[in-house]
């Protein structure tokens, strides 16, 4: 079986997914903890768009699971990074460059486990218009921003199905949605 | 006090305008109902200028006798807030010009059953803003629609409070937010 590519993203409720770092912090409670951990369990790999990627690999290595729990994950997983501007060889260790949407496509059919994906608005977006997003995974914060990248911008339109909705209890839903079953 | 909610449809990007466009296929009966429900205890109806004119040209034409959501928008009270419509062909309804956010501010305060607000995003948004709106209710489409008017356009975030959460079978989600204290 294919393996499939999992995008956990903080939103606001006004589809607002772009630096979570502040918006979302008073919304981080255990359930969410929990769930994140749950989502880098399920994974053996990070797919990773080229500006997340840049900023990642200029903060992370060099922390340890002491200054930052999801450090250890992120420095050891392997990365790979989709981009066509990058060159090999990456300088973040465990890394290895993706330049198109074959390159995915081999990803995804090599065995192991999910492939999960984290910030990457852009990558998301492209993986979603191509059908090779097998679950988007939402956080949604009880806030409403205004302004910042949204978790979809594209001039087309993509149907989805909610696999299934929590409501933790600080007010934050936990949503799941695939891709809409072909009609 | 009189409670002012907002009802809208939403994509789950945040999309707010022409759902005509995009959420017919996800209606269903139980959805109504549940909106309904929540317009009980209702008297008056307020709309932003654009979404007046687009429910102005349809719900007319619906036959209020078998259809009990045209019969209560055809029969309750609208307000306008505008500042440039002069005439409404839609009735019985009134205007609410010059500041709105204060208009809806003294309604609260005058006697009356709930008012709601039926899209009208603009409307709603300078509502949150001043923190006038008592009740967010958002039928959350399963669609992404990458453009568009999204629910809120800041400029400062506005927290709110998750009241209640429901699953439609056909995926929508329904949420009811309310001001957080």
């Amino acid at each position: 079986m294919a393996r499939r590519i999992l995008a956990g993203l903080f939103m606001t409720l006004d589809g607002v997914c772009e630096d979570p770092g502040e918006w979302s912090m008073p919304y981080f409670n255990e359930q969410v903890g929990e769930i994140i951990t749950a989502n880098m369990q399920a994974s053996d790999a990070m797919l990773l768009g080229r500006r997340t990627y840049e900023e990642w690999a200029d903060y992370w290595p060099g922390k340890t699971a002491e200054d930052d729990p999801f450090a250890g994950y992120i420095n050891s997983v392997p990365k790979y990074v989709v981009s066509r501007m990058l060159k090999e060889p990456l300088k973040w260790e465990g890394s290895t460059l993706i330049t198109d949407t074959d390159g995915i496509r081999e990803l995804k059919g090599k065995p192991g486990k999910d492939i999960a994906i984290s910030g990457s608005l852009t990558l998301v977006g492209s993986l979603l218009r191509e059908g090779l997003l097998d679950e988007l995974s939402l956080l949604v914060s009880p806030i409403v921003l205004g302004s910042g990248k949204r978790v979809f911008e594209s001039p087309e339109q993509v149907p989805l199905q909610l696999v299934e909705s929590r409501t933790l209890d600080n007010g934050v839903l936990a949503l799941r949605y695939a891709p809409a079953e072909k009609r | 006090m009189r409670k002012i909610a907002a009802h809208l449809e939403m994509s789950l990007d945040g999309v707010v305008d022409a759902p005509e466009r995009w959420a017919h296929d996800y209606f269903a009966e139980e959805m109504l109902e549940a909106a309904q429900a929540g317009m009980r205890d209702t008297d008056t109806v307020l709309f932003g200028r654009r979404t007046y004119e687009e429910f102005a040209a349809y719900w007319p034409t619906v036959d209020s006798g078998s259809d009990p959501f045209a019969e209560f928008l055809n029969e309750t009270r609208k307000l306008v807030a505008s500042n440039t419509l002069t005439t409404l062909a839609w009735g019985p309804a009134e205007l609410v010009s010059g500041d709105v956010v204060q208009g809806v501010a003294e309604l609260t305060r005058k006697p009356g059953s709930d008012v709601i607000i039926l899209g009208s995003p603009t409307l709603v948004g300078s509502l949150l803003r001043a923190g006038v709106l008592d009740v967010l209710e958002l039928f959350v489409v399963p669609v992404l629609i990458g453009s568009g008017k999204r629910l809120f356009d800041g400029p400062e975030p506005v927290p709110l409070r998750l009241v209640e959460s429901r699953t439609f079978d056909n995926g929508v989600l329904m949420v009811r937010y309310a001001r957080k204290e």
